[in-house]
């Protein structure tokens, strides 16, 4: 994310100093990291046998 | 030697009220006595109630001289974080954005309390808006572990572990998020309940995230744990995430027996990166189990690889949302520490957190399995040792690792997927208490009573 200041105005976030930009940076490197580790093709997001919902329905 | 008492235990403080050996106006009035004493040092309390409290205690002890007390808990002094709601009282999320904030309406939690006789003596210190595990707030004070006052107490419910540490109060009521209640009860040296998702109602509790907020408690005693949680659980129809269930009776059915009990113990996860002593602690808990009747398991659970991604992306996005408006509107009344926070929260996409989303069923999932071969887990609460305030670094296994992240790590998955936790006492380590965390099924809380109980019998948290 090389413009994280950027991204959080457009957001509608007020300016950030370049104290906490740099602390921003530190922490979205440290989870994109982690987000790399993650084996996203094991979770079936396409496998139509999970029918995987992030939201239940009122009738269920 | 470290000033922390231990004036009475729930049970003893109700046979004594009971047999009229103490009323409940003296019970409070030392309460207070105590809050005075104390918390100008400690900062473990935002509000007091002094005239509420006493005037409760009255109607308290005339209930009991007429035969009508209304239970286990009608007289005894309680606390509740300042992140509950009181009717008419300020609540103020120990926040600046709240600090004049008086809300309409009464937590059901602190509802149930107050209606089965408690006395409310306050409100407790808590990290802003929850956010975080130290309790060094910058607008009530900084929060200081008894047993060394030069060390955090943990957070963010750490006014309410000082509380019941010290003896301030018998009892008292916090959330727990990523580890808020566990965290500061390993490091208070008291037990900390985190139940099931659902079991006990939100409502009125300030949201820190929705999926992984739990309402929870801190106490001397597994005993008194039990008697608390059958007070406040149970369906409430105000709480959309309410589980559809009967308030627990986990008092009456509590047992030291482990005949039959199977701990399973996962050491990828919950056994790397921790602190040599804190690993010897949870050692000495295993063995005195398995020499008392349970027989312990090896486990493992591969998913939880992927806990701490989960949770930071869930917990950091929900908490956001939470504060958005105000994060636009007035970021400069968070304090650096939270407001930082919660621009780590604005950060994760859409695809981010669902995919966190999945992640969490897949845990979910494989706990589940785990769950049909044994009992309880049973893990340490906190890896490294107990930091000093202001400590943002440690080292752990010759590795030098975060003091937040660390800390978080082994309590967070039982957020995550919404299962019982509890931590209890279990003996010292460089001079500070450390824990054990015991993880159930979901609505498996007597099983995790039941094995605490026992375990608290063992008395280790008297070994040095």
């Amino acid at each position: 994310m090389p413009e994280i200041d950027d991204y959080l105005k457009a957001a509608g976030y007020q300016q950030i100093s370049e104290d906490e930009r740099s602390q921003l940076m530190a922490y979205w490197s440290m989870v994109s990291a982690l987000r790399e580790a993650v084996d996203t093709s094991s979770l079936g997001a396409a496998d139509p046998a999970i029918s995987y919902t992030p939201w239940s329905p009122e009738h269920a | 030697m470290p000033d922390v008492r231990r004036p009475g235990k729930i049970m003893d403080l109700a046979t004594a009220l009971r047999n009229g050996s103490v009323s409940s106006t003296e019970l409070v009035g030392r309460s207070l006595d105590l809050v005075h004493e104390r918390n100008p040092s400690l900062n473990a309390f935002i509000s007091v109630y002094e005239d509420r409290a006493l005037q409760a205690a009255q109607q308290a002890d005339a209930r009991i001289a007429g035969g009508r007390a209304k239970g286990l808990l009608d007289g005894v002094p309680l606390a509740v974080k300042d992140n509950l709601y009181m009717q008419g009282l300020r609540t103020t999320m120990g926040s600046r954005i709240h600090g004049d904030f008086v809300p309409q309406y009464t937590a059901t939690c602190v509802e149930r309390l107050e209606a089965s006789g408690a006395i409310i003596v306050g409100k407790t210190n808590l990290h802003e808006y929850a956010l975080g595990l130290t309790t060094d707030n910058p607008y009530y004070g900084t929060c200081k572990n008894p047993w060394n006052p030069e060390k955090i107490p943990g957070g963010s419910s750490g006014g309410s572990a000082v509380a019941v540490s010290t003896g301030m109060v018998a009892g008292a009521l916090g959330s727990d998020t990523s580890g808020s209640i566990r965290i500061p009860a390993a490091m208070c040296g008291v037990v900390g309940l985190k139940p099931t998702y659902g079991l006990v109602s939100r409502y009125g509790c300030f949201p820190e995230a929705w999926t992984l907020d739990h309402v929870g408690l801190l106490t001397e005693s597994v005993e008194d744990t039990a008697i608390l949680l059958d007070a406040i659980s149970g369906w409430d129809p105000k709480d959309r995430s309410s589980l559809r269930h009967a308030p627990t009776c986990t008092h009456r059915h509590l047992t030291e027996d482990l005949s039959g009990t199977v701990i399973g113990v996962e050491r990828d996860f919950f056994f790397s990166d921790v602190d040599e002593s804190i690993a010897e602690r949870t050692q000495d808990a295993l063995h005195w189990l398995q020499d008392n009747g349970a027989t312990i398991k090896d486990v493992r659970i591969p998913s939880l690889r992927d806990a701490v991604y989960a949770l930071t992306i869930i917990d950091t996005s929900e908490t956001t949302t939470v504060h958005q408006d105000s994060l636009r509107q007035r970021p400069e009344d968070y304090g650096p520490e939270v407001r930082f926070l919660l621009e780590c929260g604005a950060l994760p996409s859409a695809v981010d957190y669902l995919t966190a989303q999945q992640l969490r069923e897949t845990i979910r999932a494989d706990f589940q399995d785990m769950f049909r071969g044994i009992d309880v887990l049973l893990t340490p609460t906190v890896p490294i040792l107990t930091p000093d305030i202001g400590q943002e670094r440690t080292r752990v296994g010759g590795k030098d690792v975060d003091v937040i992240e660390s800390a978080m790590r082994l309590v967070g998955p039982a957020n995550l997927i919404g299962l019982p936790s509890l931590s209890i006492p279990c003996g010292m380590a460089h001079g500070m208490p450390t824990g054990v965390q015991i993880i159930g099924a979901p609505l498996a809380e007597q099983t995790v009573l039941n094995v605490a109980l026992a375990l608290e019998s063992a008395q280790l948290d008297l070994k040095y």
